[in-house]
């Protein structure tokens, strides 16, 4: 007898919502006594029952911001960057794009389905993940790859840390990294934009460049005289892949060989490269539109590109021929995506000021002693990572100086 | 032999270690009490605080240093018994304790006066305007107690009333600490009869915002002087020596905020809404019984007088009813 | 050319509701229940007896120590209960109750005088007889304001007329129709306190009260206007010694401890009324407003009058009242019931609609830092927040809670709607439980 009761009361009491954590804000019987008066009025507007007010702490009125809002805000600003992408490889990128962010969103929903918890996957984290996810994998990466990149960024890297706001490293980079470990070959090989430089023939030899040597050399490729040739030529092959400006220059480093991209390939994105990554241009546009949303602060992005610039112009002054300039650093690889959308996650970065340009800079060093140094092309990945294990740290000790300890000097009595 | 060499280096690196740590084990050591040991396998790990020390070990540590050995209710008399003899000292006897929610009204009888818009807790939620129950003293049901049960002793009425099954609990006392109206508290499992009623209001406000707060009338204590203490405008039961229970307090309880375990299981009582009625009845019942007792002992009395046979009858208050022919008044 | 303070909010003011509307006299009540804690320390004690009669202005309760102010009867008529009852923080306390005659006469005061004419001490003992206290919302007894202790000198008195709380505009409409009576209150406070400097802050939202102050100001010695920039809570008391001084409240003290002392608009008023006129405080302007109420008004209303009674001449509910505060929306607190009385604290009445409610739900931290750029106090709301979440206390050291002012800025601005000043307010409490505790145990251990 006692079990049944047990039973009947244990589904109507708050014992039941408190189960599922004590994030929901009222219970159910508390609700059900919420509707009740409504009703009662919407009936009857005489008010034959009292209605009942609600009673909360303070402040009574919110800024109207929301995490969801955010999210998708800088999805949003994301966008114009992958659709670029799209036209520069083509269905490629967009199964990449479409893969990485609809993957990301439903594993998210199964992952809340099975533990349980809040369905949050309408907030836009998830699909950001993805999407972001999407921007640092070559054009050409397989499904699979994206599915099992989707996979660790969310259930990996964030689900098993408590989900949004617990995730200690940023989910789509760990998701990359994982994937760049996991997956050296396929992760490292950029298929040329060729759609875009079908456009632009002359630029074919106006300059030579030495991907674009390299491909010419595996294909029949410089006799291709016009744009509809090479129109014709793209859709023929599957891929032409070859290194991205920064491997390029790692190479050059090495051994003294190979050819560079001019700045303006890179600001476009007439570059081998992720998705994310080959167009500068419209990249600033969404960060300038998160900056001046407020969404964004200015701290983490200047001083990460700072960071770059430092090394880069110490570096390039002390040996131009070996060493690349800052505007090179600053426009390849993903730097600027790293700075605007990567380094900024507000969930793994710093939220002091001073703590964030400590992490910004952090950044930009590290990328740079990576790029120059390191066994990787690309550093910006790592850099983040292994700043926001710095967070913490970082945090615990730049919190601002609090009101009330400005020393007053009592004037002499006059 | 290339692959020999590396062998034989890690397995000496290691037999180096190895014997670095069996020394280090043997000479660095700490003295332990070996009893600390033996108690710490007759303690029941629940790691709950009840003794007042940082769980099992602590206790154990401080038993040996001498303090009480009768603090761990979740063990019971079985665990002091055991104590008692590791440590070669007397075994008291522990009276066994389980928790008690004080309080009887839940939203259908203590209705909330407003909607409490926030975190899911007692403790928040009585910090916003003293909370949405009409009744300051009484429980928000919002979980507070349940939430530090580790055995899932505390449940809910459909009224979103807590109460704690006393077959579950342990007696580790975190929910009395959990519980920011201080509506909880520890009583001997063996009592059947409580007050289920915190209000220290005067009778006239609790009677304004619960159908079954204790409203101090005193007619428990009247019954009962031993049992029964009216302090503050509330009720309570005494729990100590020379206090026992008093299943008519129960009957002649006003609003019915005395509970006798003998008579209804702790669900019916708090939920069935045929218990107030039958109670009204029951006490109407009694009132004219009584009535009648005295009025035939007044009587009796009288003709004893009159037949100047005898001195005067004792007086003082009326006998509690017997049991049985209160079972008849169901 | 405005000054202002780091961190702070702008929420929609939504002031133009009701800071059209000419300050109204609301009818006395017909049953006022006047409580005796009104203040922030010592209630008072109830002075009157059941079934007295008792004349408008009259006490009901003296003070009952230093830190505590006198209650008097808002109306005339028959004492018929002292009992508890409803106090807008939600608790029941101790109030007298008091049954009109319809007579509303004033109990026997001083004659009039000019506030020129009284010594300083005069002044104080006025003010405290008067039972006034800062109208602001934190009701501190004025005259411990006015009693700094020999060791420190006020050289700086600042008038409190920023009102940054949104929707407010009693003290915006005093200004505009008392300058006069404001100015006077203020310059008496400052007479007591020996303020070399009187300066008036006063947002820019404002600029017809400005003008007003500006006006009768004119050519007083030492006293100036200031303007502020708009911003919340520029109205706190350290962040309008910071805007206009520059100076900081050191931590866990008052303004008096850096030489400022700070009054409220209708505190000045209520001041001229018991300098001048003897008059103890028993009514005050008070905002009703709100999209939940019909016509938003200023109403000028005896203590005691119960919350409906507002709520009725601002032309009633419109719709389905959601949530109904007294104060503002920012640090006002939510009422069970509009039975409730209101106090000489309250100064406004605002009527939330269900659809403008926040929502109920809140998310977990996403650390975005829009609280840590909002604290006024520049605390770290996001890490205290979480720390309070799952009550890890011994966290919170160092993160310094007690010095949170519930401005509610942080809350304002969470995206997760996290409800951080509640955490606070817990977190506080928890604090102090835990400083009684020590305190007991180290009475014990000396005994």
């Amino acid at each position: 007898m006692a079990a049944e009761d047990k039973e009947t009361s244990k589904n109507a009491g708050p014992g039941a919502a408190s189960d599922a954590g004590k994030r929901t804000a009222t219970d159910s019987p508390v609700e059900a006594t919420a509707d009740s008066p409504e009703e009662a009025t919407a009936d009857s507007p005489e008010e034959a029952a009292p209605q009942m007010l609600t009673v909360a702490s303070s402040p009574h009125v919110r800024s109207g911001e929301s995490t969801s809002r955010i999210m998708w805000t800088v999805f949003a600003c994301l966008l114009p960057a992958a659709g670029w992408s799209v036209y520069l490889f083509g269905m490629k990128a967009a199964i990449v794009l479409a893969t990485c962010t609809g993957g990301a969103v439903v594993i998210e929903s199964l992952v809340q389905y099975f533990t349980r918890g809040r369905t949050s996957v309408q907030d836009g984290s998830a699909a950001l993940t993805g999407l972001l996810l999407a921007l640092t994998l070559p054009p050409g990466a397989s499904v699979v790859i994206c599915l099992v990149g989707a996979f660790v960024g969310v259930v990996v890297a964030k689900a098993v840390f408590g989900g949004l706001g617990h995730n200690p490293f940023n989910p789509a980079l760990t998701a990359r990294v994982f994937l760049l470990i996991a997956f050296p070959g396929p992760m490292t090989r950029w298929p040329i934009p060729l759609q875009a430089l079908a456009d632009k023939p002359q630029k074919l030899y106006g300059q030579s460049t030495s991907w674009l040597d390299a491909a010419g050399r595996s294909l029949d490729f410089a006799n291709a005289k016009t744009g509809a040739a090479l129109h014709s030529l793209a859709a023929k092959v599957d891929v032409i892949t070859a290194a991205t400006p920064l491997a390029v220059a790692k190479e050059h480093w090495k051994r003294g060989t190979g050819e560079l991209t001019t700045y303006s390939d890179y600001f476009v994105g007439s570059m081998p490269g992720s998705l994310g990554e080959v167009s500068v241009i419209l990249l600033l546009l969404g960060a300038a539109v998160l900056l001046i949303r407020g969404y964004i602060s200015w701290h983490i992005p200047v001083s990460f590109l700072l960071g770059v610039i430092v090394m880069a112009g110490l570096t390039h002054l002390a040996n131009p021929t070996r060493y690349m300039d800052p505007i090179f650093h600053l426009l390849t690889g993903g730097v600027i995506i790293g700075a605007f959308f990567m380094a900024t996650d507000y969930v793994t970065s710093p939220t002091y000021p001073l703590g964030m340009v400590i992490f910004g800079l952090g950044c930009g060093l590290l990328t740079m002693i990576i790029r120059l140094w390191g066994g990787f092309p690309e550093g910006v990945s790592f850099a983040i990572l292994i700043m926001n294990a710095c967070t913490p740290i970082i945090e615990r000790y730049t919190r601002p100086t609090r009101y009330g300890l400005k020393p007053w000097a009592e004037p002499e009595a006059s | 032999m290339s692959l020999i060499l590396p062998i034989l280096v890690l397995s000496g690196i290691g037999a180096v270690m190895g014997a670095g740590l069996a020394v280090a084990a043997k000479f660095l050591s700490v003295e332990e009490d070996p009893r600390v040991e033996a108690l710490m396998e007759i303690l029941p790990s629940a790691n709950c605080g009840a003794c007042g020390y940082p769980g099992c070990s602590g206790y154990a540590k401080e038993l040996v240093a001498g303090v009480d050995i009768g603090l761990c209710s979740p063990g019971g008399s079985d665990t002091v018994a055991k104590i008692a003899d590791i440590l070669g000292v007397e075994a008291v006897a522990l009276v066994p304790k389980v928790a008690l929610v004080r309080c009887a009204g839940g939203r259908n009888l203590a209705p909330d006066r407003s909607i409490y818009v926030g975190p899911s807790s007692c403790k928040a939620a009585v910090l916003v305007g003293a909370g949405p129950k009409e009744c300051r003293w009484g429980c928000v049901g919002l979980g507070d107690c349940a939430e530090v049960c580790e055995d899932d002793a505390v449940d809910f009425t459909e009224d979103g009333l807590a109460f704690v099954r006393a077959d579950l609990c342990i007696a580790c006392a975190r929910c009395v600490k959990a519980c920011p109206r201080d509506l909880i508290q520890m009583v001997p499992a063996d009592r059947k009869v409580h007050v289920l009623c915190s209000s220290q209001d005067p009778g006239k406000n609790t009677k304004a915002v619960c159908q079954v707060g204790c409203i101090a009338c005193k007619l428990c204590a009247r019954r009962d002087k031993a049992s029964f203490v009216v302090e503050n405008n509330s009720a309570s039961v005494l729990y100590e020596e020379g206090s026992k229970d008093t299943p008519v307090a129960a009957l002649v309880c006003t609003p019915g905020a005395i509970w006798d375990a003998n008579e209804d299981d702790l669900v019916s009582w708090l939920t069935d809404p045929a218990r107030r009625e039958a109670l009204k009845e029951r006490q109407a019942e009694l009132k004219a019984r009584e009535r009648a007792e005295r009025a035939a002992k007044k009587k009796a009395a009288a003709a004893a007088k009159k037949a100047k046979a005898d001195k005067a009858d004792e007086s003082g208050p009326a006998e509690p009813a017997e049991p049985g022919t209160q079972k008849g008044g169901q | 050319m405005s000054v202002s303070f780091k961190g702070g909010i702008h929420p929609d003011y939504e002031k133009e509701l009701s800071s059209g509307a000419a300050i109204e006299d609301l009818p006395p009540p017909e049953r006022a229940v006047v409580h005796l804690s009104q203040h922030i320390g010592a209630p008072a004690k109830a002075a009157v007896k059941k079934k007295q009669q008792v004349q408008k202005g009259e006490v009901l309760g003296e003070a009952a120590g230093f830190v505590s102010v006198p209650v008097h009867a808002p109306i005339s008529g028959k004492v018929v209960e002292i009992a508890l009852h409803l106090h807008p923080f939600g608790s029941l306390q101790e109030a007298v109750v008091i049954e009109s005659d319809g007579e509303d006469q004033w109990c026997e005061l001083p004659p009039e005088t000019r506030p020129e004419s009284l010594s300083a001490d005069e002044i104080k003992d006025r003010i405290r007889d008067a039972g006034i206290v800062g109208l602001g919302g934190a009701a501190f007894p004025t005259h411990v304001k006015l009693s700094p202790p020999p060791d420190k000198t006020i050289d700086t008195i600042l008038l409190n007329a920023a009102e940054c709380e949104p929707y407010l505009t009693a003290d915006d409409r005093l200004m505009q129709e008392e300058p006069e009576r404001v100015l006077s209150g203020f310059l008496a406070l400052r007479k007591v306190l020996g303020a070399k400097d009187a300066v008036i802050g006063i947002e820019e939202n404002k600029p017809e009260a400005m003008g007003a102050m500006e006006k009768a100001v004119g050519k007083v010695d030492g006293v100036r206007v200031a303007r502020l920039h708009v911003k919340y809570p520029q109205g706190g008391e350290k962040q309008l010694i910071d805007a206009i001084l520059g100076r900081e409240v050191p931590t866990g003290g008052l303004p008096m401890d850096c030489g400022v002392v700070v009054q409220n608009v209708a505190t000045c008023a209520a001041v001229d009324d018991a300098v001048r006129f003897g008059r103890p405080l028993i009514s005050r302007v008070t905002t009703v407003t709100g999209q939940g109420v019909a016509s938003p008004v200023n109403l000028r209303g005896r203590v005691g009058t119960p919350v409906q009674a507002f709520i009725d001449a601002a032309g009633g509910f419109r719709g389905n009242p959601g949530r109904v505060v007294l104060g503002g929306p920012m640090m006002g607190g939510a009422i069970h019931t509009t039975d409730t009385p209101v106090i000489k604290s309250t100064g406004g009445v605002l009527v939330l609609t269900p659809e403008e409610l926040p929502p109920a739900e809140f998310d977990a931290c996403i650390r975005c830092g829009r609280c840590v750029r909002a604290c006024p106090i520049h605390l770290c709301p996001n890490e205290m927040g979480n720390y309070c979440e799952v009550e890890m206390w011994d966290q919170l050291e160092g993160l310094n809670v007690g010095d949170c002012i519930e401005c509610g800025c942080c809350a304002f601005s969470c995206p997760a709607n996290r409800p951080l000043v509640q955490f606070f307010r817990y977190a506080k409490l928890w604090i102090r439980q835990q400083a009684a505790l020590a305190k007991a145990a180290q009475s014990q251990d000396d005994n």
